[in-house]
Formats: C-alpha cells, sequence, structure tokens
C-alpha cells in the first residue's frame, strides 16, 4: 500500500503539491487527474523517489520511499518523457533494465513487444512518440514490479492501442496483483480502467474516491411525470442536478439506487429510468459540491 | 541492498553508453604517444651522425613524458572535461535525472559507476600507450631508465588527471545546465591565480614598501586550480606534489559525493544546483572584476582616481548583471537584487580602498622589538654579489661525447628567499632604525637615485610569520644601520657561504686579479691549506662595513671543491687551446681562475694583509694597482648630470648624454696620479660601493700579445678620492 502524508514540494516560490494526504491500495488501478500544473507529475516524481518532498512523506508499505532501494523496487516509473540512451535499441534498453530490475521478465518484454509489433533491434530515436511510449509500458510491464507509475502514459496512444495496453495491464492485475498508477490530465482516458480516483488541483487533492463508491452513491433517472404532479415532492430526493427538455426530466441524484427507486416509485411517474453516469458526470456532479467547475479543471 | 554483480553490470551498461570517449581516449594515446615516440626515433636516426643517439633519445622520450610537459597537461584538462560530461552531464537533463533516480539504485552506487567508468577509460588506455611506447625506446636506447620514467609518468599523470576530472565534476555538481557548468569550469580554473596577481599587483601599486604578497596570495591562490596545478606541479619535490594531489583528489571525491546526494533532481535545467552558493559566486565575481577595473581604469588613465572608480562601478553593475540573467536564465532579470548590487560596489570601493590610501598601514607596518625572533637585511649596499655564491655549476655528459659544463643561474626572488631562511641577524634595534628611515623615505616617495638602494627587510616574528619590506635607504644617512647589520655575525655567515665551509673539502683555489693578473693554486699542503682558508675566513669575518666604504676589492678569490676543480678542467678543456692561453698565462691551469667567473668568487680588499701575505708565501705575484707602465693613455669624462635629460623612469633619455667631452691623458705623471686614486675593480667580484659617479675613467693599455694588462677598460672613483689634476 502506497500511503502520502502531508505531503509538501516547493519550487523556488512554486507550491507544487500542498500537504497531500492519499492512499492507494494495492490491486486497484489509481487515477490521478488534474489540469496541467495541478502537481500531477510531481507527485509521482516525489512517489519514484526522484524528488525528495520538503516536508511529509511518501510511504511505499510504510518504508518511506526517498533514496531507499528496498522501496523503490517496488514499483516501476515511466515518464511523460523518457529517456533512452542514445543510439540505442529495444533489445539493448531490455539488458540495461535487466540489470536493474531483479525479477526483469526479458521473455514477457519480447513477447509484448511482439505483440506491439515493435522491433527490438530497431534504433529507438526512429520510433514515433506511441511507439517510444509502447516500448515504456512493455518495459514497465516487464519489470514486474508491484507498482506502475505512468506520467501521461497513454498520451500518444491511438485508441486501439489504449484498449491494447488497459487489457495488459488488467491482465497483470489478474495474473499477479499489479497496481498501476495513472496520472492523466485526460478523465476519458481513465473512464473504464480506474477503481481510485485522486482530483488534483493547486497542488492539493480536491477529492479521492472510489469509482464504485462513487457509482453507487450517484445516480441518474430520466422520467416523464403526470401533468399535476406536484413538482415539490421532488425536494424528497438528494438532487444534484437537474435538466429538463419538455416533460422529460434528467435527473442527478445523491443516493442508493433502491431509495431512489422506493422514492420514484412512489411519484407514480408515466416513466422513469435509471441511468448510467459517465466518470465525467460523477466528477462534475461531486466537484460543485466543492463549488469548482469541473469543466474548468480537466476538460 | 546493492549486490557486487548488479555495480558491474551497471558500470558495463555505463561503459556502453560512454564508449564514443574510449575512441577518443584510445586516439589521443595512439598518436601522443606511440606515434610521437615513433617520430622521435626516426628523427634521431636521422640525426645519428651529430647526437650521442641513444642518450639524446632516452632524455628526449624522458622529457616529453614526464610531467612537466604541458602538452600532456592540456590532453589531460581536455580529458578530464570529456569524461566529467558524459559521466554526469545526465545531471543538467531533466529526462535523465527522472529515468537515473527512479531506479533502485542507490545515488552513491551511481555516483561510483560514473566515477571509476571515468577513469579507466582514460586511465587503461593511457597505461597500454605509454607502455608501448617505452617499450619502443627501450627497444631503440637499450635503457631500462625510459621504462621506469614511463612508470613513473604513468602514476604521476594519472594522479594529476583523476584530481583535475573530480574538479571538473565538482564544477557539474554545483551547476545545472552544461554552459553554466563550462563556465564553472573556467571559474574554478582560473579564478584563484587571477585574484592572486590582481592582488600582488594592488600590493605593487599602492604600497611602496611592498616586498611579497605572502604564501597564501604567492602560492597557494595561484595553485587552486587543477589547471594551473597541471602546469606548475613539478616545481614540487615528488612527494611533496603526490600527496597534496592524492589528498586533494580523495577531498574532492567525498565533497563531490557529498554534493551530488544533497543535489536535488529539479536542479536540472536550472543554472545553479545550490541556491546557497549563489551569492558568494557572485560575489566574488563582481568584486573581482570591480577592483581588476578600478587597477586598469587607474593605471591606464595615469594613476586616475575617477577613471579608476568609473572602471569599478561599470564592470561590478555589468558583471552583476550578467550574473542575475545567468542565474534566473532571464534577461529580464538584469536589474534584479539592486540592494546586493549596491552592497558588493561598496565593498569593492572599500577594498580598492584600503590598498590606495595604506588603511590598514602596511607600509608603515613595523613590528616592536619584542615581536621579533630575528631579522634579516638584504641589500646591494651591503652585499651585491651574493649571486657568485648561489649560481650553480652542472656538468652534462649526455648530450655529446665530451663533457658540457655550464652554469645555473640562481634567480634573485630565489637568493632572497634563502637568504631570508638562513639570516638570523639579532641586532634588532639596529635593523629597526633602518626600517624606520626607510619608512620616513617611503613616504616622501622619493625616486631611487645616486646612492640610494633598495633594501629589503624581512621579520621573522615570534608568532611565526614572516614579514617582509623594501625600503629605498639613502647610504649616507643609513651607514650606522648598515655598518650593524654587517658586523652581525650571521648576516656574515648567511651571505658567504665559505665561513661555514671545512677546509677540509677544499682542493684548490683561485686568484683573479686585475685584468689578467690570475693563478690557479692546487693545495698539496694540508696545513697550508688549512692555515690560508681559516686566515680568509677570519679576515673575511673581521672585515667591516667603514672598510668596504673607503675601500674597494681589487682582487678575487675561489675556494674550489673535488666538484668544482673536475669542472674548471672540463670547462677550460672545452672552451680553450693550449695556444689561446699560453701567451697571457704562464701557466695551463691558471685560465682556471678567469672560467666560470659567475660562480663562487669572495672579495679580497687591500686590508686583507695576512691572506695577502700567504698568497705571495704560495708563490702568487699581486699587483694591487694597475701597472702605470701598461698605460697608454687614459680618457677622462666628467658626467654633468645637472643638465642631463631624464626621462619618467629617470634614466638619461640618451645614453652618456651627461658626459663631457673626454679629456685625455698621457702625461705618465698624470696616468700615476689617476692610477694610484682609481678603483680597479675588475675582477669577477665587483663592488660600486661609495662610487663617485661624476667621472668616468677609461683605461687604455698598449702592448696587447704579451701584457695581462691589454685592451682597454672603464672605472671610477671612490667619493672624496679624485685626484687633484681632475679637480683642476
Amino acid at each position: 500500500m502506497i500511503e502520502a502524508k502531508n505531503l509538501s514540494k516547493s519550487f523556488d516560490n512554486i507550491k507544487a503539491l500542498a500537504n497531500i494526504n492519499a492512499s492507494i491500495r494495492d490491486g486497484d488501478v489509481f487515477g490521478l487527474i488534474g489540469t496541467n500544473g495541478a502537481g500531477k507529475s510531481t507527485f509521482l516524481k516525489v512517489l519514484a523517489g526522484i524528488l525528495k518532498p520538503d516536508s511529509g512523506e511518501i510511504l511505499i508499505d510504510d518504508e518511506n520511499v526517498f533514496e531507499n532501494i528496498t522501496a523503490k523496487e517496488k514499483f516501476f516509473y515511466i515518464s511523460d518523457d523518457q529517456f533512452f540512451f542514445s543510439n540505442t535499441t529495444p533489445k539493448e534498453i531490455i539488458k540495461f533494465y535487466t540489470s536493474v530490475y531483479r525479477n526483469f521478465d526479458v521473455k514477457k518484454c519480447q513477447d509484448i513487444l511482439k505483440a506491439l509489433d515493435l522491433d527490438i533491434n530497431r534504433k529507438v530515436n526512429t520510433f514515433s512518440k506511441g511507439m517510444k511510449k509502447q516500448l515504456c509500458i512493455a518495459i514497465g510491464v516487464a519489470a514486474n514490479t508491484r507498482y506502475l507509475l505512468c506520467d501521461e502514459t497513454f498520451d500518444g496512444l491511438d485508441p486501439v492501442m489504449r484498449q491494447a495496453v488497459k487489457s495488459l495491464f488488467a491482465k497483470e492485475m489478474d495474473e499477479r496483483g499489479l497496481t498501476p498508477i495513472i496520472a492523466s490530465h485526460n478523465l476519458r482516458e481513465l473512464e473504464d480502467i480506474c477503481d481510485h480516483v485522486g482530483l488534483l488541483h493547486k497542488g492539493g487533492i480536491l477529492l479521492s474516491k472510489d469509482v464504485s463508491d462513487m457509482k453507487l452513491n450517484i445516480h441518474k433517472v430520466q422520467c416523464v411525470f403526470e401533468k399535476d404532479f406536484d413538482m415539490e415532492r421532488l425536494k424528497e430526493l438528494d438532487i444534484m442536478q437537474m435538466k429538463n427538455s419538455g416533460r422529460v426530466h434528467t435527473i442527478t441524484i445523491k443516493g442508493s439506487e433502491e431509495d431512489i427507486r422506493e422514492k420514484m416509485e412512489s411519484f407514480a411517474p408515466v416513466f422513469y429510468e435509471m441511468m448510467g453516469l459517465s466518470l465525467e458526470e460523477i466528477f462534475i456532479s461531486e466537484t460543485e459540491v466543492y463549488g469548482y467547475d469541473i469543466k474548468k479543471l480537466i476538460f | 541492498m546493492t549486490s557486487k554483480s548488479l555495480f558491474f553490470k551497471l558500470m558495463k551498461e555505463d561503459f556502453k553508453t560512454r564508449v564514443w570517449t574510449l575512441a577518443i581516449s584510445i586516439l589521443i594515446f595512439f598518436f601522443s604517444l606511440i606515434v610521437a615516440t615513433a617520430m622521435m626515433i626516426s628523427f634521431n636516426i636521422y640525426n645519428n651522425s651529430t647526437y650521442n643517439y641513444s642518450d639524446d633519445l632516452a632524455i628526449n622520450f624522458m622529457s616529453y613524458i614526464g610531467i612537466s610537459n604541458p602538452f600532456f597537461g592540456i590532453i589531460f584538462i581536455v580529458l578530464s572535461l570529456v569524461m566529467a560530461m558524459s559521466g554526469f552531464s545526465y545531471l543538467y537533463s531533466k529526462k535523465k535525472v527522472d529515468m537515473y533516480h527512479s531506479l533502485p539504485v542507490k545515488r552513491e552506487v551511481l555516483y561510483f559507476i560514473k566515477i571509476i567508468n571515468g577513469i579507466l577509460i582514460v586511465v587503461i588506455p593511457f597505461i597500454i600507450c605509454e607502455i608501448s611506447a617505452s617499450l619502443l625506446a627501450l627497444a631503440n636506447t637499450g635503457k631500462i631508465g625510459v621504462v621506469i620514467a614511463a612508470i613513473w609518468a604513468i602514476a604521476e599523470w594519472t594522479l594529476l588527471f583523476i584530481l583535475s576530472y573530480f574538479l571538473t565534476v565538482f564544477s557539474i555538481m554545483l551547476t545545472g545546465n552544461m554552459l553554466i557548468g563550462i563556465l564553472a569550469c573556467g571559474f574554478f580554473s582560473f579564478y584563484f591565480p587571477l585574484i592572486s596577481l590582481v592582488l600582488k599587483g594592488y600590493q605593487s601599486t599602492f604600497f611602496d614598501t611592498y616586498y611579497t604578497s605572502g604564501f597564501i596570495i604567492e602560492n597557494v591562490l595561484p595553485n587552486m586550480s587543477s589547471f594551473m596545478l597541471m602546469f606548475n606541479i613539478f616545481e614540487l619535490k615528488w612527494l611533496t606534489r603526490i600527496i597534496i594531489v592524492i589528498l586533494a583528489s580523495i577531498a574532492f571525491l567525498f565533497i563531490n559525493l557529498f554534493l551530488y546526494k544533497k543535489r536535488a533532481s529539479e536542479a536540472a535545467g536550472k543554472s545553479v544546483s545550490f541556491n546557497v552558493i549563489k551569492l558568494p559566486i557572485k560575489a566574488m565575481m563582481v568584486i573581482f572584476m570591480s577592483i581588476l577595473m578600478y587597477l586598469l581604469g587607474y593605471e591606464v588613465m595615469n594613476h586616475s582616481i575617477v577613471w579608476g572608480l568609473f572602471g569599478l562601478i561599470v564592470s561590478g553593475v555589468i558583471t552583476h548583471c550578467v550574473m542575475e540573467i545567468i542565474y534566473n536564465q532571464d534577461f529580464k532579470k538584469i536589474f534584479a537584487k539592486k540592494i546586493e548590487l549596491l552592497v558588493l560596489i561598496i565593498i569593492s570601493i572599500f577594498i580598492t580602498a584600503a590598498f590606495q590610501f595604506d588603511i590598514f598601514g602596511y607600509d608603515s607596518y613595523i613590528p616592536s622589538a619584542s615581536q621579533i625572533k630575528s631579522t634579516a637585511v638584504i641589500s646591494d649596499l651591503l652585499e651585491s654579489n651574493s649571486e657568485q655564491y648561489y649560481n650553480k655549476v652542472e656538468i652534462s655528459d649526455a648530450y655529446y661525447d665530451e663533457s658540457f659544463v655550464d652554469v645555473d643561474y640562481a634567480s634573485d626572488s630565489k637568493i632572497e628567499a634563502d637568504q631570508i631562511k638562513k639570516m638570523d641577524i639579532q641586532n634588532k634595534d639596529a635593523v629597526l632604525e633602518l626600517a624606520r628611515q626607510g619608512i620616513e623615505a617611503a613616504k616622501y616617495d622619493l625616486e631611487p637615485q645616486g646612492d640610494f638602494d633598495r633594501v629589503l627587510i624581512s621579520y621573522k616574528l615570534k608568532n611565526g610569520r614572516t614579514v617582509g619590506r623594501v625600503y629605498y635607504l639613502d647610504l649616507d644617512q643609513s651607514t650606522l644601520g648598515l655598518s650593524s647589520v654587517y658586523a652581525d655575525e650571521s648576516y656574515k655567515k648567511s651571505n658567504y657561504p665559505i665561513l661555514s665551509q671545512n677546509p677540509e673539502n677544499i682542493v684548490s683555489v683561485d686568484f683573479n686579479g686585475i685584468m689578467d693578473n690570475d693563478t690557479h693554486i692546487v693545495f698539496h699542503d694540508d696545513e697550508m691549506k688549512k692555515k690560508f682558508v681559516e686566515t680568509y675566513k677570519k679576515e673575511l669575518m673581521n672585515l667591516d662595513y667603514e672598510t668596504k666604504l673607503k675601500s674597494y676589492p681589487f682582487a678575487s678569490i675561489r675556494f674550489n671543491d673535488d666538484f668544482m676543480e673536475g669542472a674548471l678542467r672540463k670547462y677550460a678543456g672545452f672552451n680553450y687551446t693550449s695556444d689561446s692561453t699560453s701567451a697571457t698565462y704562464s701557466k695551463w691551469e691558471n685560465i682556471y681562475a678567469s672560467s666560470l667567473e659567475s660562480v663562487g668568487f669572495y672579495p679580497i680588499y687591500p686590508e686583507f694583509n695576512e691572506t695577502l701575505d700567504l698568497l705571495k708565501e704560495m708563490g702568487v705575484e699581486i699587483t694591487y694597482i694597475f701597472p702605470a707602465q701598461y698605460v697608454e693613455s687614459i680618457d677622462v669624462s666628467y658626467n654633468d648630470w645637472e643638465n642631463t635629460t631624464l626621462d619618467d623612469n629617470n634614466e638619461e633619455v640618451e645614453p652618456y648624454s651627461s658626459e663631457t667631452t673626454p679629456k685625455t691623458f698621457t702625461d705618465k705623471k698624470d696616468i700615476e696620479e689617476i692610477l694610484d686614486k682609481l678603483v680597479v675593480c675588475d675582477s669577477p667580484y665587483k663592488e660600486n660601493l661609495n662610487e663617485d659617479r661624476d667621472y668616468t675613467v677609461i683605461i687604455r693599455s698598449g702592448n696587447p700579445e704579451d701584457s695581462d694588462y691589454r685592451g682597454y677598460n672603464s672605472y671610477g672613483f671612490k667619493k672624496g678620492n679624485i685626484p687633484e689634476i681632475l679637480k683642476k
């Protein structure tokens, strides 16, 4: 388990992280979202032991990460612009990482690269941005570490490749309990992969919740009421948002599905239907509570 | 935990990324050692007919590979820069730092991998090429010494390279991008030697009594640079230099490791990695440039304080602006931190004022007698022939089939430094009085003229410091003090090595008199030798300053040991033929007395009666004055100093412009009168103390073929000893 306790980091006069508290459970996919400059990369770099926090600590299995080899052996960090030695090939890179990560699985790496159709003897400097990302992911997965820290890793991948990577992560999570921690400025990228999402804004975490919890507690109902229905009765629901199109109402309601259904049936609507919420919609609703316009934050 | 195998695996991987540096290293050493040695061999074969082939080649090879060859100094400086940049320039890139520092590898492991690879990539090709070159030289000379010299050179150059490499890494650790890193290398290579030069410039410009700048400015600061160390270190003794280099390397190895661990990853791309060093470095640069430009402005603009201040302020502001632009990597920050700029300019002005107006009383410094352990006084007013006892004869057998004898001339600074070390004058009151007179003279900024001469006074203080000051004293006013100093036993012993010499080591003496009145005497009787040497020592020790002033050494004497006797034999054999000397000298060996005249001659005054008697007893014909019978004519010129035009340096605008048309004397009686008063001091030990500068006398002597007194020479009179015939 990874825990951040009162984590702060400044660069000269700029506060990049401000008293961040977060915990990342093993086996979950942790999504870290926020605008550019929100502190996502800084958080990942502190987590990777690259940056030393000014205050607070970041622990992996209760061990401080900075300059701690035991803790650092548990993760592989993929930066948003990974460095490769000049004039090198994937084959040589694999050799390098084999000497660094004791559980590095060369065969797995070669298999993934083959599946991704990347030539291991081709010079990396001839790779496209997306191919380099794929190479990073292949190496990161093959390093067989418990955690995989990905900074904007999906940026630059085409939709097919994005799906392939998500499948790869899912397989690794299933087989050996990999915990990917993915930072992205694009909420839609994390939609179908994250179990837990942390929203960073101006160096602080606005919210950190399980996606399933959020989904369980927020529902969207599309309904049509009788003409003489007293709309005041809707106040019995914990309505977060309501949009009307003629007599069709689309209402975002906080609460369990069971309670909402019970109430809706008591209103005897002409028609009602429980609809699923996208992560984006959940965030819009959640952040509004804090007075933020999420669209300005992450879209 | 990092296993050994991980360490070596990572070393191997790091080596792969730096393989291009290995190619550079191999190429450089292949050409600079193996090819250069082959060229040397080829060159020596070509010149075989002239030179002693193997000796010459061996000497050339050993000199080429030795640490006194600046060519290799430059090579190792370049390689240290290449290796440091190839190993640690990743610290300048955020991308690279992210990758390296996210790896489960301790920073010290990464550091040592980079360091060790950097050393091995240079040292292994160097060793291989050096050994190969030495074997080539060995095969062509048959001298095992070339291999030993090569092994020694490997050890010394390797140590010097390691130090230079660590200092370059030090610059990288302190900086965040490559351009600033290279500038930092320049800063650490030249800052301290340059500040030493500027401080010396300030002292010599503004202090009238400046002697030396002390150990730190003279010796430490100029060598606080790997660059300068590469070119200067051979001047130190081998053990000293090895210890210095090893200790400095170890210190920088761990300083760099400390900085590496302390250095934040986010420093990559910034100008400086540690904010704490920004102000000190800026202050050093601004103050240095300000005081340098003050000095230049002051000197160039004819000692103008206004121009000096203009230079100080302008250069201070410009340097501060440049530093701020570099620090912030933003031109808009050109005028940032104005308060710091103001403070630094004020500090610079204070420093220049401290020198310009001698705020700390350098020129008026005079220690109390109770602070002084002993003193040293060095001046031509006391002794102007000290180099006679420091110049060394060298015999070289290497270059030619015949021996080659030469003189290694000692520098004035070396002579003074040694005399200061040896001299322990206890007559503090006399020395302090001389110092007071010197301080007074300095106040009036008198130009040294006539019998004003440089007097160096050095105080060995009880606190262990040695402090020196240079004054210009008037002989007439300082005679008493100078006389007391000259009478001091320590003064005499530190000046005249013969006074501490054992007669047993002496095998011969050379008497060198007026013109060619020279005799070489080999001692066959130990008793006589002992008696003669001790007599001379006694008379030299008893020689007082008053005698020096009123008399003059009409002859010189040299005491030769076995080595000197052999050197004279070889020198004479090489430089003269018996035909060329037979006409002048009654025996061949007498030529020794006029050979190597810059080494080892002591004075003989007419007052050294006992010495002169013993010389006569040993068969030396002594001439006290120039024999009148050989003189054809005497030309006397009067120097009209009052109507002489002098330039800024107090030199005559045209040489000899002050001399009147010479008056020629041919009458025997006139000649005898002039010769009787003349100072005929033309033996190697010369003394012109208390000389009258108004008259120049030229003797023309005839009968050149068979006389010891042929040719013509220029002489003067002692003050107050002018013949009546001239006064008329």
